[in-house]
Formats: structure tokens, sequence, C-alpha cells
């Protein structure tokens, strides 16, 4: 049996950590979280996950230090950015430090779901 | 003076003392008088007035029908502030002191009027007028840009603290519409889901409204960006009956202006003028451009229902709506106005009830001194 793709939620609103957590988890992820920063860096040092999903706007280490910090620990981790800043006018910037996807608050869980896929299985949703 | 010929109405019911006046008139401005108009009698003047507009109005204290004050409060009361002069009779001062309080501008003595005092009076009405409504158009612009700002700061902090809100209930109720729950449960949790996004895309417009992006300038040809933007929206266009009508002068200069800022307005104009054509037959839209001395002019008319004069000014203000709840935020027009401006442009609406609405831009074609720097370092987008 494969194992199952690991993902790390790093967004300081713990009820959207703890429920975007239930939600992958019944798709088949195992999924940890954090609402901080600096644990989000010391976890993917611990073992890095196969895919992170990374807020910016939070207090203490913010989305865009995480992200240029992350790529250092693990070549290989996946990160899609989920934020409520103004994505549209970002996207191009945050791709460039390293984040293989964009996504807007509030956000669209299928179009997470399919980004995640693709991302962790190099393959398109049929 | 002004430079521009001179419409004068005269409200007198007496026709000799209309032609001594007018004759006066003529003799004391000569060339500077262009028109001069006569209205015989109280009801004549407010129907003049309602649809003309002239420089200055001499009007005789004594009507039939009623006194020349209660004439002018009631131009007033609509709105319009042609200056007004009074014409006396002797002995009338205490009219005369009456005339003032009540908002004329001057007022001469019947039996005393000569060449000088006329064309005096005249000229002090006129330059008082232009000063006046100068100083009302700065400041509106002020109270405009005071509020604009004010509004962005409050937006931008806003539309962050309530997309969080939003993103947690979102991802709540799509967690739930996977626990296999009774039809009506789902069918409900949909009904939530689509407020959610609705509420989305109000603060979305509303931070839209609030972003100080800096502009991404470049050349823009705009008829290319016209045409790029209408294929977008001109399927659902011609779904509700509306033709795009393009009259476009090939000699248009390219302007220096963002794309994007500019797709926008034009994108406002576009939905602004299908909204208000809705449920009508054969619905066209103009789009006219024009190169001019130093600027191009674009003309962007419908010929739908028409703006009523007494909201007409108010359409620029930020959160003035007309649409139905949903539908508007009131800030189309006032980005519009604020993106046009910031190019040191002008817009302006002309509006006809019945007959349709204009908008009228003009953006000036040379690059700004202080811009001709940044405009040869390469584009770049700043993290802020």
């Amino acid at each position: 049996m494969p194992r199952k793709t690991k993902i790390l939620i790093v967004d300081d609103e713990y009820m959207f950590c703890k429920s975007l957590k239930a939600f992958l988890e019944k798709h088949g992820y195992q999924v940890s979280f954090t609402t901080n920063g600096e644990q989000a860096l010391d976890l993917i040092k611990e073992e890095p996950p196969d895919l992170m999903t990374l807020d910016i706007r939070m207090p203490g280490l913010n989305g865009y230090e995480v992200l240029q910090k992350a790529k250092w620990i693990s070549e290989t981790m996946k990160i899609i950015v989920i934020s409520a800043i103004d994505v549209p006018n970002m996207v191009d910037s945050l791709k460039r430090q390293g984040a293989h996807e964009v996504l807007n608050k509030p956000a669209d869980l299928e179009q997470l779901l399919e980004s995640i896929r693709e991302l962790t299985t190099g393959k398109k949703a049929s | 003076m002004k430079k521009k010929p001179l419409h004068i109405l005269i409200t007198d019911d007496d026709e000799d003392d209309f032609v001594f006046v007018s004759d006066l008139l003529r003799d004391a401005l000569g060339t500077k008088v262009k028109i001069i108009d006569h209205a015989a009698s109280y009801a004549a003047a407010i129907e003049i007035l309602g649809h003309n507009s002239y420089d200055v109005a001499l009007v005789d204290y004594r009507l039939d029908e009623a006194n020349g004050i209660a004439l002018l409060r009631e131009i007033r009361s609509k709105g319009d502030k042609t200056p007004v002069i009074f014409l006396t009779g002797q002995g009338d001062q205490e009219v005369a002191v009456e005339a003032m309080k009540s908002g004329a501008t001057d007022y001469l003595d019947k039996a005393k009027l000569s060449e000088d005092a006329l064309a005096q009076s005249i000229r002090y009405a006129v330059e008082l007028h232009a000063k006046e409504q100068e100083l009302e158009k700065a400041q509106s612009v002020l109270l405009r840009n005071e509020k604009l700002t004010s509004i962005g700061t409050l937006c931008a902090g806003v539309a962050h603290e309530i997309l969080n809100p939003l993103n947690i209930i979102g991802t709540i109720i799509q967690l739930e519409r996977l626990n296999g729950l009774p039809e009506s449960t789902m069918e409900n949790l949909n009904k939530m889901l689509g407020q959610v996004k609705r509420a989305t895309k109000i603060t979305n417009n509303l931070r839209m409204f609030a972003h100080q992006k800096k502009d991404e300038l470049g050349f823009v040809d705009i008829h290319k960006l016209f045409d790029e933007s209408a294929t977008l929206i001109e399927h659902d266009l011609n779904l509700d009956n509306i033709v795009i009508n393009r009259v476009y002068d090939e000699n248009l200069p390219k302007i220096y202006a963002d794309e994007d800022k500019l797709a926008q307005v034009f994108l406002n104009l576009l939905n602004n003028a299908r909204d208000a054509m809705e449920n009508r037959t054969q619905n066209t839209i103009t789009i006219q451009t024009k190169a001019m001395k130093h600027c191009v002019e674009i003309r962007f008319s419908d010929n739908g229902p028409g703006i009523a004069p007494d909201i007409v000014n108010k359409i620029f203000d930020p959160f003035f709506t007309t649409k139905k709840p949903g539908k508007g935020t009131g800030l189309g027009l006032s980005l519009i106005h604020s993106i046009i401006e910031n190019r040191g442009g002008t817009i302006h609406v002309k509006s006809k009830m019945g007959k349709g609405t204009t908008f009228i831009i003009k953006i000036p074609v040379e690059i700004p001194a202080n811009e001709k720097h940044a405009q040869e370092q390469p584009r770049q987008t700043m993290i802020h």
C-alpha cells in the first residue's frame, strides 16, 4: 500500500487549520498544522511534508519569510499559498519566490484538491 | 471678463422697458453680447431658464404675477445658479436690500440706468459667478479626494479582516458537505456557500477600490484594448440586445497609461450601460474616439433611459448607487474617476432622460515630466 501524502497547513487562523485538516483527511491525506511560522520551519526540518499550504499575513514570521527559508530546508516540498492578501497582483512574485500555486481566500477546496493532486502526482485530474 | 460672448436674459413685463434695457446693453457691451432673450412674465422666465443657460439674468423687480424675489427663490430652489441683477424702480431701497439678501448679485435703479453702470454690474456678476463655480468645483474635488483616501485606508484593512472569517465559514461548509447529509441540508449548505461568495465578491470590489497599486505605465493602443476587453463580454451584451458601435479615429495616438486600469474603466462603463438598458430593445453602445490637439477624447454613449438631473452630480461619489442590493457597490464610477484623474485626464457626463447617457473622457497624450525618467526603467512588481 502506498504511503499517504503528507500535508502541513500553516495559517494563523486555528479554526481554518482544524477544518481544512478534517477536509483533507477525508480525502485520504495525512495532515498536520501549525498556526506559527517559526514552528512551521521546525516541523519541516524534522520531517519535510510532501506539500505545505501557507498563509502570508501571519504574526511573527510571515508567509514570505517562511517561503524563502523553507526552500533551503526542503527542495522537494511543494508549496501552495492560500491567502487573503490581494493575490491577483502577487501571483508572479510569490511564484518567483518558490510558491508552486497561489490561491485566494476564501479557499475553493475543490480547486485546492485539484492543485494538490497535480503537484503531488504530476497528473491533472481527469 | 469672459472672452465668450454673453447670453443675457431680460425679464420684464413691460415691452418698452425691455427694448430700452436691451438697447442700452448693446451700447454698453457691443460685440461682447451675443444673445439677449426676453421673458415677458414670471412663468415665461421660469420656462426659459429651465431650458437655456445664461451668463446673467436681468430681472425687473415688479412683475405682474409675482415679484422678482419670488422668481429668484424659485430658480435657486431648482439649483439654477444664474447670476441675477435686479432692476428696481425709484425709491425701492428696501426692496433692493431684500433682493441682495435673497441672493441677487446686484441691483440697479431703472431710472438711473447708464451704459457704464450696466456694463460694470454685468462684468462683476459674470466674474463673481465664474469664481464661485471654480471654488465649488475645487471644494467638491477636495471633498471627494478626502472621502476617497479615508475610505481607501478603511477598505484595505477591513477587506483582509473580513476575508479571513469568510474563509473559515466557507471551509467549514465545504467540510460539512462531505458528511452525506439529507438533501435539504445540502441545499442549505450550498446556499450558504453562495452567500459567502457574494460577500467575497463585494469585499474584493471594496479592496480593488482601495488598492493603491502603483500604475504600471506603458504606451496603450486604446482601440486594441477596447476590442480585446469587449470580446470578453460582447456575447453577453448581444444576449441583452445590445450592439456595440465603434467610431474609431484612425489617427488616434497611443497614450501613456496603465493598461489594466484603462480596461477596468472600459469594462465598468460597459457594465453600467448594460445594467441601465436591461429589459429594453434596440440598445446601442457607441464608442467614439478622437485625436485632439494635446489629448485623446473617448466618448462612450448609450441610448438607455438616461440619468435623472437631480442625481447626475452624485454619480462619481463613492457608495452612490441606484442599482439593486447586491448588484452594485457604488464604487465603479468613483474608481473610474480617480483612475482618469490620476492620469491627468478628465471625465464628464452628459445625460438626457429618455435619450441616453454619454461619458466623455479626455486623457493627455504627453508624458508628465516627472514620469519621463520612470518610463525608462524596466517594469517591476513590488511586494508591499
